[in-house]
């Protein structure tokens, strides 16, 4: 089957609310995103949720992020992980990541800091992914200063319709100051409730703003919850079930958004 | 309240409720950003030329201090403060 050339893209998954499944779309993402290209996963978010999700932990900060941000002459080939999954590469986070992040943040160095690591690692990769923390706070502002797109996620709860709403203006006012580039690509809804009328109701009031909500809507699924226990992502874990069709749907859609504004 | 009229009230509050987020979502959602701030030049007020200073009177009610019959000159320049139960009078402005 031939490969379809993918235009290059640093997509940034981010939200100022926690536990609307960010993770969990970024690492899916990836992996999707992998059966086509080479893609290098990147974990902002001190939590290191999305290096789980592949089963990759950092054991000190030295394997991490948090080393690459502190020293400018360290190499990041030397910290990322190699295949983690089919195609994709991860670079992982560690919860001291926290304390090199307000360092930087105190510095002036914090904002920047994700792409001068990036920069020379991005001719090996189609797809960037970065994970972010569940807020729109400085060390997201360094990870969407590294990207060119954003995607937001939404859940059944209306708060998490309001944070993709403030991710929007977020990116606006950023853009605005010339700290990124990046554009909101999507709003994808994370975890589909079918049934549910707040589901409705959120995807109903988002559908009626301007901002970019995508058609794609990756159902509710207990098989989420189980990948991340077995440590791989439901696309590899459960490649034909609905919710793992829907995030490889959702891929796509985003690629081709990704594709419309950055040509 | 009758089962007819749940019925015909429930779309309603359906309506309201989507309402009220989407009012939520466009207040959160991009509006113009904020602007870093410029610089702009704002036109200094030219003061007009002054000639002689003209006399001015002012005069004070203080209900809560009241006065001694008493008149004294200002420090500051010409000038006299004449002071009587709650009313101050100052006279400034005047050549000597």
């Amino acid at each position: 089957m031939p490969v379809p050339t993918l235009a290059r893209m640093r997509l940034a998954v981010c939200s100022s609310k926690g536990g609307v499944g960010k993770t969990t779309t970024a690492a899916n993402l990836a992996a999707a995103l992998g059966r086509r290209g080479r893609v290098l996963a990147v974990d902002v978010d001190p939590q290191d949720s999305l290096g789980r999700a592949f089963g990759v932990i950092a054991k000190s900060k030295d394997d991490s992020l948090a080393a690459l941000l502190e020293d400018p002459l360290a190499d990041p080939r030397a910290v990322v992980r190699h295949d983690v999954a089919p195609g994709v590469d991860l670079l992982p986070a560690h919860p001291e990541l926290e304390t090199t992040a307000a360092y930087l943040a105190s510095t002036g160095g914090l904002t920047t800091s994700v792409r001068r690591v990036l920069r020379p690692l991005l001719d090996g990769y189609d797809h960037v992914v970065l994970d972010t923390r569940g807020d729109l706070g400085a060390l997201t502002l360094a990870a969407v200063c590294a990207a060119d797109t954003v995607l937001t996620v939404f859940t059944s709860d209306p708060g998490s319709a309001l944070g993709a709403a403030r991710v929007a203006a977020f990116l606006e006012q950023h853009r605005a100051y010339e700290n990124t580039t990046a554009v909101l690509i999507g709003v994808a809804c994370a975890s589909w409730d079918q049934h549910g009328r707040a589901a409705r109701e959120v995807a109903g009031a988002l559908a009626g703003t301007d901002l970019p909500v995508l058609t794609t809507r990756v159902p509710m699924s207990r098989r989420v919850p189980t990948s991340t226990l077995s440590k791989r992502p439901v696309v590899l874990s459960s490649p034909t079930s609905p919710v793992a069709t829907a995030y490889v749907a959702l891929a796509d859609e985003v690629v081709h958004a990704a594709e419309r504004v950055t040509s | 309240m009758s089962v007819t009229d749940q019925a015909t009230a429930r779309p309603m509050r359906t309506r309201t409720l989507r309402d009220d987020l989407l009012d939520d979502l466009r207040q959160a959602a991009p509006m113009p950003a904020a602007q870093p701030a410029r610089e702009v030049s704002v036109p200094v007020p030219v003061e007009p030329a002054r000639g002689p200073e003209a006399p001015t009177v002012d005069i004070a009610v203080t209900p809560r201090f009241w006065w001694g019959l008493r008149m004294k000159t200002l420090s500051e320049g010409p000038g006299v403060v004449i002071g009587a139960g709650p009313v101050r009078i100052s006279l400034t402005g005047f050549r000597r």
